[in-house]
């Protein structure tokens, strides 16, 4: 999986049929590339289609092709990993029965998963500490969402990671873009946050169901997504404190 | 005539996968209709027809439907050959999930819900294991880390089988249903077709259609 991959989208239509305004977009690895637009725009359904590798038979009609992978969510499953909106488990497992079940089903060996880690890891992106044997559904929606974000960097390691909204999962996202960021890696990363946008190398624009345009983060705003880093660094100093029962003003 | 039987217990979306997939064929040219068996009342025949899919009901009532399956079978062939069909699915909601329906030489796919516990596959293993192709469905309401959880469960019961994730929503993933049954060989049902799987040595209330259970 250290070979460098390349990811490429050839052109669908969006929900009235017309077509989208490129022939390929073509994503090397070690890229993080964000996807925004309104909610309904289609973002979703774009992170769907990579997922999938789409040979055209979503609603899209796009096809995503990565190297010589195969379609199918099933036979991509060990080269696209997707961390979805979803923020609730409905196995009936504890968390170690599920990181063992899950390393079992993708077929990686025991000794290349490190289960103490990824407990440790996603406890580092939420709030109140949970155990191997605590119950998935005892999870909150941000602890659940931190599990699944450590689960697919200690598991699956796939080259392609597709992160959908992280933001709206009250867990630390720098923290989260920091360690799912990586120059072997492709990032997709839906979201509404300017700043997690900013962060991105390139961004796709959404609209009507369709890739409207491909823009690249410019040197000026580089510079504003460190600004805006330190403003958001302040706010979450505020939660803290808030959390602690302090008084602000 | 290709023969594929479909199964997997009431509402995991067993009828949605099979009109997606049916349609991509028909597109190419290749003419097929479905036998649908339930155990007690379905409409989905008169769903199928409403969308251009010739099909044909059969309810088990008091007999158990895998029974049913195999006595609706011959006749059900016949039709389709009267109509000149290149493939008959066979759709059936097993009732007990002791049996499955599948023949020796006929494409068997079972249909599991991504939504069911992750013991359901284990208690239904006589469909699952004797299937030449297991579809998860629903699986776009689960966790992507569930779903492979889930994938994983099905493949420990049958190491063999091809397993698809489709969507019988949007019809995702159907296309490799499709093709199964595309390149599906044909078959002459001559003589009788051994089943799969053994039958039960006794019959359940179920099966004797007796009102034996509610006592």
């Amino acid at each position: 999986m250290s070979d460098r991959i390349q990811l490429t989208i050839a052109a669908g239509t969006g929900k009235t049929g017309s077509p989208e305004p490129f022939d390929r977009l073509v994503f090397p690895a070690g890229r993080t590339v964000a996807i925004v637009g309104p909610t309904g725009s289609g973002k979703t359904r774009l992170l769907a289609d990579i997922e999938r590798l789409s040979p055209g038979d979503s609603p899209t009609r796009r096809q995503v092709f990565l190297d010589n992978a195969p379609a199918g969510l099933v036979d991509a499953d060990r080269a696209v990993a997707r961390i979805s909106q979803s923020m609730q488990f409905f196995l009936d497992l504890t968390v170690g029965e599920f990181l063992e079940l899950h390393r079992d089903g993708l077929g990686i060996p025991a000794a290349d998963v490190d289960f103490d880690n990824i407990v440790a890891q996603a406890n580092l992106l939420a709030g109140e500490p949970f155990y191997a044997d605590t119950p998935l559904a005892a999870l909150s929606g941000g602890q659940a969402r931190a599990l699944m974000i450590s689960d697919v960097l200690g598991i699956s390691k796939a080259p392609v990671l597709l992160v959908d909204e992280i933001e709206n999962a009250g867990i630390d996202r720098h923290a989260a873009l920091d360690i799912l960021g990586g120059k072997d890696r492709l990032v997709f990363l839906a979201t509404h946050d300017p700043l997690l946008a900013l962060r991105a190398d390139v961004r796709l624009v959404l609209g009507g169901g369709a890739i409207r345009t491909v823009v690249e983060t410019t040197p000026g705003e580089r510079k504003l997504a460190d600004r805006l880093a330190s403003a958001d660094r302040r706010t979450i100093l505020m939660r803290e404190s808030l959390r602690r029962g302090e008084i602000l003003a | 005539m290709k023969i594929a039987f479909v199964a997997g217990p009431p509402g995991c979306g067993k009828t949605q996968l099979i009109v997606h997939a049916l349609k991509l064929l028909h597109a190419e040219g290749i003419g097929a209709g479905v036998l649908k068996l339930d155990a007690v009342a379905s409409s989905d025949a008169e769903r199928y027809r409403l969308l251009g899919i010739p099909a044909r009901m059969q309810v088990a009532g008091p007999i158990c439907p895998d029974h049913e399956a195999m006595v609706a079978l011959g006749p059900a062939v016949q039709w389709a050959k009267d109509l000149r069909l290149d493939l008959l699915v066979i759709e059936t909601a097993g009732l007990c999930d002791r049996c499955s329906p599948f023949l020796r030489r006929a494409l068997s796919v079972g249909v599991v819900s991504g939504l069911s516990h992750l013991a359901a596959p284990r208690k239904m293993r006589t469909m699952v294991a004797a299937a030449d192709i297991l579809v998860l469905t629903r699986c776009d309401i689960i966790s992507p880390a569930e779903r492979q959880v889930f994938l994983g469960s099905l493949k420990a019961l049958n190491p063999q089988a091809t397993r698809i994730v489709a969507n019988g929503l949007t019809g995702e993933g159907t296309w490799q249903l499709a093709r199964a049954f595309r390149e599906r060989d044909d078959l002459r049902l001559m003589d009788l077709e051994p089943l799969r799987s053994t039958l039960p040595r006794g019959l359940c209330h179920f099966c004797q259609g007796t009102e034996s259970g509610h006592v």
